[in-house]
């Protein structure tokens, strides 16, 4: 008789361990799954090895002329470029392009084919893309920003470590 | 049958005491849910962590002619900025307002988008030293939008000569 006690609570002690690990993981796995996406999901970003060069400049007519260089790791699929006639500010105001070689969405100048298709600049590949300035600018541009922009996961992403300024002689 | 009497099996006891303290947490944790505020999301993530993500330049523009100079400000990053809250320091006092950006050509209210520049007209109290930005996002609670200022933003600071 009292090696059957002896059994019987050992069970239950072990049981009751078990309940409890499992009770907790439980709930810790509901409490999880409920907080992961408010807490710990990141907004898509760049990779870090994005990166655009200013190669060269040239005006003529109200319009300029750049030609940029991919010195990244990543495909661009497209930039923004802005323009400021004021050396004491800031280049702000975003410039279109009117190349065909580029299909503007509001401040996104985005690279396409003749088809309007996307045809990123592929690492260390070159292009030059003409910007109408005289529209939006009182004067010629002395300073020009551009940044990259990417789309990944079907999502189009301005790159914000990729900004670089420049002085242009206009 | 004195012995089955005596009580509960220590696993009942055990799953008992368990369930009981799992009724009292979830009775509590609804009764103090009401004084705990409801957290702002911008899109499916909690607006704080959305802040981190935003980034724009700004530029100060003095217009001599007139009392009102104007901020220029371009949103670098690729979360919509609603408006900032713009700080004016001078002589160790700080007064701070809500601007919400204007479209450059037009002088329409904006969001700055992805991409997009804006300019603010503001009236520069004299004396002022410095101008700092922080950015204000439109979040939602439930279905409500609300507006959350970015407080953790390492902003943008503007010196004025």
């Amino acid at each position: 008789m009292r090696k059957i006690n002896k059994d019987k609570k050992a069970v239950s002690l072990m049981l009751s361990y078990v309940l409890l690990v499992l009770i907790a993981l439980a709930v810790g796995t509901l409490i999880y799954f409920w907080m992961k996406d408010v807490i710990f999901s990141p907004g898509e970003t760049c990779p870090e090895g994005v990166s655009l060069i200013i190669r060269d400049v040239s005006c003529s007519g109200g319009q300029i002329t750049i030609t940029i260089a991919n010195k990244g790791t990543f495909n661009v699929h497209g930039i923004i470029v802005r323009g400021s006639d004021d050396p004491e500010i800031a280049p702000i105001i975003n410039l279109k392009s009117i190349d065909s070689k580029i299909t503007v969405a509001e401040t996104l100048n985005m690279f396409t084919d003749v088809s309007g298709n996307s045809d990123p600049l592929e690492p260390n590949e070159e292009g030059e893309y003409t910007f109408d300035y005289s529209t939006v600018l009182p004067g010629p541009p002395v300073k020009i920003t551009i940044g990259a922009i990417r789309t990944q996961e079907e999502e189009t992403l301005v790159c914000e470590r990729t900004f670089i300024t420049r002085n242009v002689d206009c | 049958m004195k012995k089955n009497k005596r009580g509960l099996s220590p696993v009942v006891t055990t799953v008992l005491l368990i369930a009981l303290v799992v009724i009292l947490a979830i009775i509590i944790l609804l009764w103090a849910i009401a004084f705990i505020p409801e957290s702002i999301l911008k899109g499916e993530r909690a607006i704080e962590s959305v802040c981190d993500d935003v980034a724009f330049e700004a530029s100060f523009k003095d217009i001599p002619e007139t009392n009102e100079d104007e901020i220029w400000v371009s949103n670098n990053g690729n979360v919509n900025i609603h408006a900032f809250e713009v700080g004016f320091y001078l002589e160790g006092d700080v007064s701070k307002e809500e601007v919400v950006p204007q479209d450059i050509g037009g002088g329409e209210p904006i969001t700055l988008r992805q991409g997009v520049s804006g300019k603010m007209t503001v009236d520069v109290p004299k004396g002022t030293t410095k101008i700092t930005l922080l950015p204000i996002l439109i979040g939602t609670v439930g279905e409500r939008e609300v507006k959350y200022l970015c407080k953790n933003h390492p902003g943008e600071e503007l010196i004025i000569a």
